[in-house]
């Protein structure tokens, strides 16, 4: 896999041998676009809008998502509790 | 930390969680603390549900308050187990000895975190009439825990996503899961021991009248507590000694996993050999 990106070309520079693969965008890039994170090897435009989102702390949409989740969650696990003992107390006498 | 190749062998991990909790020490006070509600009301919870037997499904309403109660205390204990998982992942990227650092939760971790635990109490309680999926849903409430703890965004999909991850390396899982199945039996029935002795002990102390203590602590044949309040309080102390410990390991799997993924082992270990003479 390492020699095959190595005989690929940069997506940025041509002139350049591929030296990693983007784990986003799948892109081969040289040693100079390619930045690690966490590990892993990332294009410059993946990683802006990774960084970008992480900074964001997530869109409106999946907290509220979230939230209305748990509040669902908490009647489900409270009916469930209730739900649970009752078939407990009958199945084990 | 243990150097071992094998990086998520269940004796490294088992090894590194005694280590991790030895620097984590006042956070640990802290989940002990903000478990207390939610251990004190499953007690009661099942004390009822013992005590009322058949006729449970005559008192629903009253079940169904002290199940709010129960699922109301997550609130607090689930941030204490996240300011608990934080302080373990600190230790085990730093090794060093967390301060205050790790109070400082976001509120997507404890989001994450909140919802993957009702989820899991919900699987909890639709199982809980078998008896066997109890250890496991419990041990997957703690590895959920950690999972949830990880993730930097609001997210309903990602805590699931690495739970799923974790368990396809079922054999590392089921041996911690056997590990802490046993340790809870251990722990159940030395607390049993505990409370014996200090009443053996307080009896040769004299001037102590201990015939009630002694009838409340009456136990059967097999060591249980025959008063179902005190059964039922020594599973919630139980549960409250082993919790650390497991989560600590969970934190110390997902740890080394993402290590040996990252390929971070690697670094470190071409590291140590060029420092070798």
């Amino acid at each position: 896999m390492a020699a095959e990106i190595q005989r690929k070309r940069c997506a940025n520079h041509p002139e350049r041998y591929g030296h990693a693969l983007c784990m986003t965008c799948g892109k081969v890039v040289c040693q100079e676009c390619a930045t690690p994170w966490d590990g892993i090897n990332y294009c410059a435009s993946c990683l802006a809008r990774r960084r970008q989102g992480a900074r964001k702390g997530g869109s409106a949409l999946s907290w509220a998502a979230l939230a209305a989740t748990i509040v669902l969650l908490f009647f489900a696990a409270r009916t469930a509790m209730v739900w649970g003992a009752g078939l407990l107390v009958s199945a084990w006498p | 930390m243990n150097d071992s190749r094998d990086l998520c062998s269940p004796a490294g991990i088992l090894d590194d969680t005694p280590w991790t909790i030895s620097r984590v020490g006042p956070w640990l006070g802290a989940l002990w603390l903000c478990s207390i509600p939610l251990r004190l009301l499953q007690a009661n919870f099942f004390r009822e549900l013992n005590d009322l037997g058949s006729r449970a499904t005559q008192y629903a309403d009253h079940l169904g308050g002290l199940a709010t109660g129960v699922v109301l205390s997550l609130l607090l204990a689930v941030a204490g187990r996240v300011v608990f998982v934080r302080a373990c992942f600190i230790s085990l990227q730093s090794g060093t000895r967390v301060g205050r650092e790790a109070i400082r939760i976001s509120a997507a971790q404890y989001g994450n975190a909140l919802y993957i635990t009702l989820f899991v109490e919900t699987l909890f309680g639709l199982s809980m009439w078998l008896f066997a999926p109890i250890p496991v849903v419990a041990l997957v409430s703690c590895l959920a825990t950690v999972a949830a703890c990880r993730a930097s965004r609001p997210s309903l999909i990602e805590p699931i996503r690495t739970v799923a991850r974790s368990v396809a390396n079922l054999k590392v899982l089921a041996a911690l899961a056997a590990t802490y199945v046993i340790a809870f039996l251990i722990a159940f029935f030395n607390i049993g021991f505990a409370f014996a002795l200090g009443l053996w002990v307080a009896g040769g102390a004299g001037g102590i009248d201990l015939a009630r203590w002694g009838h409340i602590l009456r136990t059967n044949e097999f060591g249980i507590p025959e008063e179902s309040l005190v059964r039922w309080l020594f599973v919630a102390g139980t549960a409250m000694l082993v919790e650390p410990f497991c989560l600590a390991s969970f934190a110390a799997y997902l740890h080394r996993a993402q290590v040996r993924e990252t390929g971070e082992d690697l670094r470190r270990w071409f590291e140590s050999l060029r420092r070798r003479p």
